[in-house]
């Protein structure tokens, strides 16, 4: 289901997605015979990725290399399949650095995610797991499904990121899957493998988003998702700060224990690993412009956790709010469009004309802010978003039409009303005025009234903007709402009441569509059908109570046997049928053997039946040169047939039936 | 007709050197809620313009004309706000002069008047100032 919730999460348009340079990548990479020169050039377009993608080629660890100092160089180094994905993964930091989500704290979520990618590549270079680069590009986008829920679903996230057990991920992940049929564990893994990063990398980010659990010490941190929860064990000690939970300090604590133990490292050498992490995360964040918070260091970190640690024993466990939760954000109310107040900034060198100004504003009803030059301008109206500027136009430095180029590069400064205060009433300078993205100018000395009439236009434009905003806004909302809804619809009706599988439309359509990417990809596809032995019997003798028991027993008992990416879903009746994509006939009998035995050895614990039942079974596969979907499902069928003839109980395969009709 | 006509100096406009009308706008601005703006414009005007008229000063001595323009255009906008018309109009003409490159010598003795022009602005609006407390 989660692959179909991903389309349609697709569709709202909300997703992360690569920006500028890693969209030309994205798109070089989807093509078959892109050249690693290509995508060198691609890279090379964008000096600041360049830079950084140079920085991780030289942080390797062979010191002795001579340094990296081109990209092709460092193509050749790291492989341009590294290299692309690291292009990648820093694109999406460029991006998103706000949104609409309350609650999410976009800052700490970047942040962090920065701390986990250098700790997974520290670590990775220590134990030698994989490689180094590959784990930084896991580490940075490890929780990137939370940040696509944050923007896809911005309100209804943001409840959950306040909600009770906020920080409690099993209860999260729950949440998620009720509210929005998918969690962020998927949305990350499906995101992941949707910008072609390999399926190890999704499977590991999946994996690590879905627990907290850490490897025991006797078992070694042992593949990427392991690698990943430890890393993200460190991130956590490094953005922790007088919001984290004493419990939250107990458990990173814990698993930093953990960790050291695994590294085999006595506390020196630990120290310095972890001041590593810690060095390479503060770097890292000043090329990347992401804040790192206070300097880190162990000896302090372990000193808090201890705190905590009493704490928690002595029951003043504070439940606060979850890790990314933003504590003051929450009281920040969204103004409503019925509190109609203006905001202009006025900005003048003049100190005069810019009084009389604001003045004049005041007496009309704005709400003002000043600024004394362009450029701190430029910083006032990127911080406070007025609806207006009205800027003088000559001002030494940087002038109020630089000023207002400026803002218009950006996207808050992009739906600013712009109105220029001039002396000059040239054509020629006025159109220079507009050239640059002035709405509209008023000559100097102003006369108040004219002002005011301008500055109404302005109003009713800045108005008009809102409106069409909120609008907008309210719009992707319903649409994204609606999408859950028809979501949970189409679940209903796909999914089969009483064992909660999928149902038999569901199977023939999925079954359909395997088959025609077999067709195109020359892949295995095997099925296995089941059908309950002797099941009329149970209905007759126990009741339909009972019957429906067995059914629900079997469905959970074949839910539990089968491999995450079968399919189980029930016909109908008795009978239930199990796609299995990229797999042989031999390997699917293997399966087929399994399910049987694990049904054989299941009591159902019902009073009134308590005893085991067991079932027929029947395989067919691609192998078997069937020319449609309908010719494999019907093999499946005889086989079953043959199970039954042959005394129940056991698996058979069509093929046997095909060398049967054969040898007749 | 701008002051540089004149040869006899800055005394020889008819114009009065602060304009009552402006004066009464800006007592207007302000009104009830607001009796100390004037006051306040009168401060702002004659700490900045005297920053300024420094900084002409400084820029004539080292020729650097384009100095001189940007400020004489600042001591004008703000001078006309404050009802120094005369005292602005001069300003202009100091403005055009710098921008068209003429003999900065000639730019030179029109900033030397500007500094006693501007003596004789600041007295009238400490006068003005000292009425309003």
């Amino acid at each position: 289901m989660n692959v179909k919730t991903f389309e349609e999460l697709k569709l709202s348009g909300n997703l992360p997605s690569p920006a500028g340079v890693g969209m030309r990548i994205l798109q070089l990479t989807r093509t078959e015979d892109y050249s690693a020169e290509e995508m060198g050039e691609a890279i090379m377009a964008d000096p600041s990725l360049t830079g950084r993608i140079l920085k991780l080629a030289n942080s390797a660890q062979n010191a002795g290399a001579e340094p990296v100092t081109t990209v092709a160089e460092a193509i050749m180094r790291l492989g341009s399949r590294t290299v692309r994905d690291v292009a990648l993964a820093f694109s999406l930091v460029s991006d998103r650095r706000t949104g609409a989500c309350r609650s999410f704290d976009y800052e700490k979520y970047w942040s962090r995610s920065l701390a986990r990618a250098v700790s997974a590549q520290v670590a990775s270079r220590v134990i030698a797991l994989g490689s180094p680069e590959g784990a930084f590009v896991c580490g940075l986008l490890g929780e990137i499904g939370k940040l696509a829920l944050a923007s896809v679903y911005a309100d209804k996230y943001a409840e959950l990121l306040t909600s009770e057990g906020a920080e409690d991920l099993s209860r999260m992940l729950a949440r998620q899957e009720e509210e929005f049929n998918i969690n962020h564990a998927q949305v990350g893994g499906l995101l992941l493998s949707e910008w072609g990063l390999p399926a190890l990398f999704s499977e590991a980010v999946e994996g690590f988003c879905s627990s907290w659990a850490l490897a025991p010490e006797e078992e070694g941190i042992e593949n990427l998702t392991m690698l990943l929860r430890f890393a993200d064990v460190v991130s956590g000690l490094c953005v922790a700060d007088e919001r984290t939970s004493a419990r939250e300090w107990v458990r990173l604590g814990d698993g930093l224990t953990l960790l050291q133990k695994h590294l085999g490292m006595e506390l020196d050498a630990f120290t310095r690993f972890c001041e590593t992490c810690v060095n390479e995360w503060m770097a890292w964040g000043e090329s990347l412009d992401v804040s790192t918070g206070n300097d880190v260091r162990l000896p302090s970190l372990l000193g808090r956790i201890e705190d905590a640690r009493k704490a928690v024993e002595a029951g003043y466990d504070d439940a606060q709010a979850g890790p990314e939760a933003k504590g003051e954000a929450t009281a920040v109310e969204f103004t409503g469009e019925s509190e109609e107040r203006y905001r202009i900034l006025a900005v003048d060198d003049d100190p005069v004309s810019l009084k009389v100004l604001v003045k004049h504003l005041e007496q009309d009803g704005f709400d003002v802010e000043v600024a004394r030059g362009g450029k701190e301008g430029l910083r006032v109206a990127l911080s406070t978003a007025p609806d207006i500027v009205i800027a003088d136009w000559e001002m030494p430095d940087f002038d109020g039409l630089e000023l207002c180029r400026a803002l218009r590069r950006t996207d808050a400064g992009a739906s600013m009303f712009f109105l220029v205060l001039t002396g000059r009433t040239e054509d020629q300078s006025l159109i220079e005025a507009f050239d640059v993205g002035a709405d509209d100018f008023v000559t100097k000395p102003f006369v108040p009234r004219i002002l005011s009439a301008r500055i109404k236009g302005g109003v009713r434009l800045a108005r008009m903007q809102r409106r069409i905003e909120h609008d907008r806004q309210t719009m992707m909302k319903q649409v994204a709402e609606l999408g859950v809804l028809t979501r949970k619809l189409r679940a209903a009706s796909l999914t089969d009441s009483l064992t909660e599988l999928p149902n038999r439309r569901y199977a023939l359509k999925r079954l359909e569509s395997e088959w025609s990417s077999v067709q195109r990809t020359k892949r295995n596809l095997s099925i296995i059908m089941v059908d309950i032995d002797h099941f009329k019997h149970v209905n007759d003798n126990y009741g339909h109570d009972v019957g429906d028991i067995v059914l629900r027993e079997v469905a959970q008992a074949i839910q539990a046997t089968v491999r995450s990416s079968d399919e189980a879903c029930r016909l109908g009746g008795e009978e239930f049928l199990i796609i299995c994509k990229n797999t042989s006939e031999d390997e699917c009998m293997v399966a087929a053997e399994r399910l049987r035995a694990a049904i054989e050895s299941h009591v159902i614990e019902e009073p009134s039946f308590n005893k085991n039942i067991t079932v027929s079974l029947g395989v067919a596969s691609s192998e078997g040169g069937y020319e449609t979907v309908n010719e494999l499902f019907k093999a499946s069928d005889e086989a079953v047939y043959l199970a039954k003839d042959s005394g129940r109980n056991q698996s058979r395969r069509a093929s046997e039936l095909v060398a049967r009709k054969k040898s007749a | 007709m701008s002051a540089h006509d004149s040869s006899s100096g800055p005394q020889a406009s008819d114009q009065p050197t602060i304009d009552p009308a402006t004066i009464e706008t800006l007592l207007a601005l302000g009104g009830d809620d607001d009796p100390g703006l004037l006051t306040e414009l009168i401060d702002l005007y004659l700490e900045d313009a005297g920053e300024r008229l420094q900084t002409l000063e400084a820029a004539v001595s080292r020729d650097d004309v384009e100095t001189v323009a940007r400020t004489a255009h600042a001591l004008k906008s703000s001078s006309a706000n404050i009802g120094a018309l005369t005292f602005s109009l001069f300003c202009k003409d100091i403005e055009a002069r710098a921008r068209n490159k003429v003999d900065v010598a000639d730019v030179a003795d029109l900033v030397e008047q500007c500094g006693s022009m501007f003596s004789e602005v600041a007295d009238v609006l400490r006068d003005i100032r000292s009425s309003q407390a």
